[in-house]
């Protein structure tokens, strides 16, 4: 029956062509949140997957046996938790307090994520393996969705709240239903086809992904002049949003994007002693959050370790970290494995959100979800360093594709945007954001799905040959 | 020119006009302004020069009520009598409504099928709802506050959301734990506030108040004075246009005894505009577009003791007003 329908002509010369196609477009819409029609996206999203499906059944068979498999585990994981979890779930008593996160999302909210997430993995896979699409033209319509986006809602912010408002109004408030609102903590955004109110860091968080591109232009003899313009009319609208918004300490958060440029302008990752500096940075860097880990359960030689001096005190007894901790400490409480929709203050200030992705999906899904989510990053790692290493799309196209995740990925380790409405009737309200429902997560998987190539399997030589050919 | 040359002396301009709207920041104010410790400093005095302008004087209309003219109750007593059947008399609800909003499980289990004739479903619900629990001046605000009631407009609901005034129009009839935050504290000269809006149809005016000193008890080891009496002064200012000339039109609301110094107290007000002006006075009031709120305290025990000032001391009176509310009203 697939082969009948893979011989069909209206389908191989029509439906994939035309089904490709609206696959780019919808990811430009995506980006740019059209509507703020979530799960309408991700229903388009099932249903193009679903007609693309045949075409691509036969190689995402073997991918699937290859290793692609991986990449798909820990997500069912991730969105079975989600589907699982006592924050997302609805509450028939609708106990609403500042201390209790309910998302009360329905059946066919978490369904459309569980599906949608799916689709948008499998839809980038769809999209690496075909040549009807430009590679380079779909990742400049994902950042340009973006820059329109942040254009428009840059331009409500100014008509509002005028030029360098964060500075002119640093110390001042507005009253919204009778409440004060600091004036230096908010922005406008586009959200559906209304403005909004938001906390400035998701304007912010917008810069920064579209200032990620331009560092592309390190390779400037491989960018089409046309592109790189678009390249730099990204920058000057992110730098503008960041100058605007008087936050240029956000900066730091390209610095890993530049680093990566970098990396591959130079062909650092092709050094000698590359791989064994990646090595001692992450292992330092699993031995720090180790640590973190151990002192949040109050091992008592390692708080006394952090405690004995300042630079470890700072860093691991800090506002944020505060925070992480807590979290940390209930996760293993098996009444919660899903999640723990219970939160509490410390020091007057609500342990959840957190502002970290991580700990964030730990307390929403629970131990069982982050080991998926945490398990999605580092395969998606591994896909992106073969992506890398394999692929043949030019090195702007690698490049943007991965500065992209990895920009998104450092924000969101630090000012993950969980409240983004500033104004809301009352504290109870449901003014949440999971980044499962995110068009970023979207595009994330969409990319990740986009990366995959399967590695080829490395045959080992036969000994006895090796010798004879000594 | 060049026309890029043009476009680029063009694009600053558009951007600077488009600059000068600046809605969200028209209205600012220092953080934790009017939410100090310090008495003195928490009065709110902004009264638009506009409204001072001697045109309203020349064609003013002035209310002495009495109090057999409005209504008087407190925050936790019930607007049953006062508001809600009164609301169903005039006919600005139905008996839908009046269920709807009102009625509590027991009167919404009441089912006319259930009743031989419509007078005895009617007696049913009537005695029911005398009992219901959903009947307080809470309710009421709930119902009508001017923030969320339904204009068809919701730009007119996301004005009155906005700016210090919103503290007057959110439905909290008294403090909910949050203190000065909820209130706004004003002297004697009182406060102004435009609308970007005009008043087309009105029929119901609320208000919730209370008093409120600086009188240190504590320390004078002096029982607490609750109450106060004061004369408040509500004023509604319609702008000259081409078919009728300024004017203003002033209701004096005697208040004989004002909750003072009692958070959990606030007095309600509730005017019925037809009960006290003619038929022809009563499209006097159409397309009001500010309003002023003032008083003049007449008598507290320790301040103005029959209504002069004590010289042996300068404790402060101040109203704190909690809500204004113009139920079933119609703006444009």
């Amino acid at each position: 029956m697939i082969n009948k329908l893979l011989n069909n002509e209206t389908y191989k010369n029509k439906i994939v062509p035309i089904s490709l196609f609206l696959v780019v477009e919808l990811m430009f819409l995506l980006a740019f949140n059209l509507g703020d029609l979530g799960n309408a996206y991700r229903l388009i999203a099932f249903i193009l997957a679903v007609l693309l499906l045949p075409t691509f059944l036969k190689s995402l068979n073997e991918d699937m046996a290859k290793g692609f498999i991986f990449v798909f585990l820990p997500l069912v994981i991730y969105l079975l938790s989600m589907a699982f979890s006592p924050v997302f779930g609805q509450h028939a008593d609708n106990l609403y307090s500042p201390s209790i996160s309910l998302l009360n999302r329905g059946f066919f909210t978490l369904l459309m994520s569980f599906v949608g997430g799916i689709a948008f993995l499998v839809l980038g896979y769809f999209v690496s393996r075909t040549n009807v699409i430009s590679k380079t033209n779909f990742i400049f319509l994902i950042y340009g969705g973006i820059a329109l986006l942040l254009f428009v809602s840059l331009m409500a912010t100014l008509v509002n709240y005028g030029f360098f408002h964060r500075m002119l109004y640093g110390d001042k408030v507005n009253y919204f239903e009778g409440t004060a609102y600091p004036i230096s903590a908010q922005a406008n955004l586009l959200m559906g086809f209304n403005i909004v109110t938001v906390d400035y860091h998701v304007l912010i968080t917008l810069g920064l992904l579209v200032i990620t591109p331009a560092f592309a232009l390190v390779f400037f003899k491989e960018v089409k002049k046309m592109y790189m313009w678009i390249l730099v009319s990204f920058a000057f609208l992110g730098i503008l949003t960041l100058v605007l918004l008087t936050d240029y300490r956000s900066l730091i958060f390209v610095i890993p994007a530049l680093l990566l440029a970098l990396m591959l302008k130079f062909k650092l990752h092709q050094m000698k002693y590359f791989k064994l500096t990646m090595f001692i940075v992450l292992g330092l860097g699993l031995f720090l959050i180790l640590l973190g880990v151990l002192a949040s359960f109050e091992v008592g030689f390692v708080e006394s370790l952090l405690n004995s001096n300042p630079l470890t005190r700072r860093l691991y007894y800090n506002g944020y970290t505060l925070k992480y901790m807590a979290i940390i400490k209930e996760a293993l409480d098996p009444n919660f494995l899903f999640g723990n929709p219970y939160n509490y203050s410390l020091d007057n200030r609500l342990i959840f959100p957190s502002g970290n992705l991580i700990l964030d999906t730990l307390k929403e899904t629970g131990i069982v979800g982050v080991i998926g989510f945490v398990g999605l990053i580092v395969v998606g790692v591994k896909v992106a360093i073969t992506y890398l290493n394999l692929s043949t799309d030019s090195v702007v196209t690698k490049y943007m594709v991965i500065a992209f995740l990895l920009t998104l990925l450092t924000r969101y380790m630090l000012r993950y945007p969980f409240n983004q409405l500033t104004f809301t009737d009352s504290y109870w309200d449901i003014n949440y954001f999971p980044f499962v429902e995110s068009k970023e997560f979207a595009i994330s998987l969409f990319l990740l799905g986009y990366m995959y190539i399967a590695k080829p399997l490395t045959i080992k030589p036969n000994l006895e040959e090796a010798t004879f050919n000594e | 020119m060049n026309k890029n040359r043009t476009n680029i002396i063009l694009l600053p301009l558009v951007a600077v006009l488009l600059t000068s709207c600046k809605g969200a920041v028209e209205e600012v104010y220092d953080l934790g302004q009017f939410h100090t410790q310090e008495f003195l400093d928490n009065y709110f005095r902004t009264f638009p020069d506009e409204l001072k302008d001697s045109k309203y004087d020349v064609n003013s209309l002035v209310y002495d009520l009495e109090d057999s003219d409005f209504a008087q109750s407190r925050v936790y007593q019930k607007a049953y009598t006062q508001a809600i059947m009164k609301d169903l008399q005039k006919g600005l609800i139905t008996f839908d409504q009046l269920i709807e909003l009102y009625g509590d499980d027991t009167v919404k289990a009441i089912k006319e099928s259930n009743y031989s004739s419509e007078t005895a479903y009617l007696n049913a619900i009537t005695s029911a709802m005398a009992n219901s629990t959903k009947t307080t001046w809470n309710d009421y605000a709930r119902a009508n506050h001017l923030a969320t009631q339904n204009y068809g407009n919701p730009a007119i609901n996301d004005f009155f959301k906005k700016g210090m005034f919103s503290k007057m129009t959110d439905g909290l009839l008294a403090c909910d734990g949050s203190g000065p935050l909820v209130r706004m504290q004003i002297d004697e000269n009182g406060f102004g506030r435009q609308f970007d809006y005009e008043l087309i149809d009105y029929s119901v005016l609320t208000l919730s108040l209370r008093g409120g000193t600086n009188i240190p008890y504590h320390e004078l080891l002096t029982p607490r004075i609750p109450s106060a009496s004061i004369n408040l002064t509500v004023s509604f200012y319609i702008e000259e246009s081409i078919s009728n000339e300024a004017r203003k039109v002033t209701f004096n609301f005697p208040i004989e005894d004002l909750r003072t110094d009692d958070n959990a107290q606030t007095n309600i007000i509730q005017l019925y505009f037809e009960d006290v002006m003619s038929e022809e006075e009563l499209p006097l009031l159409k397309r009001a577009n500010a309003m002023s709120v003032s008083y003049e305290l007449l008598d507290h025990e320790m301040i103005r003791p029959g209504g002069v000032d004590n010289p042996e001391n300068d404790y402060e009176f101040a109203v704190m007003m909690y809500e204004v509310m113009l139920p079933y009203s119609i703006w444009n």
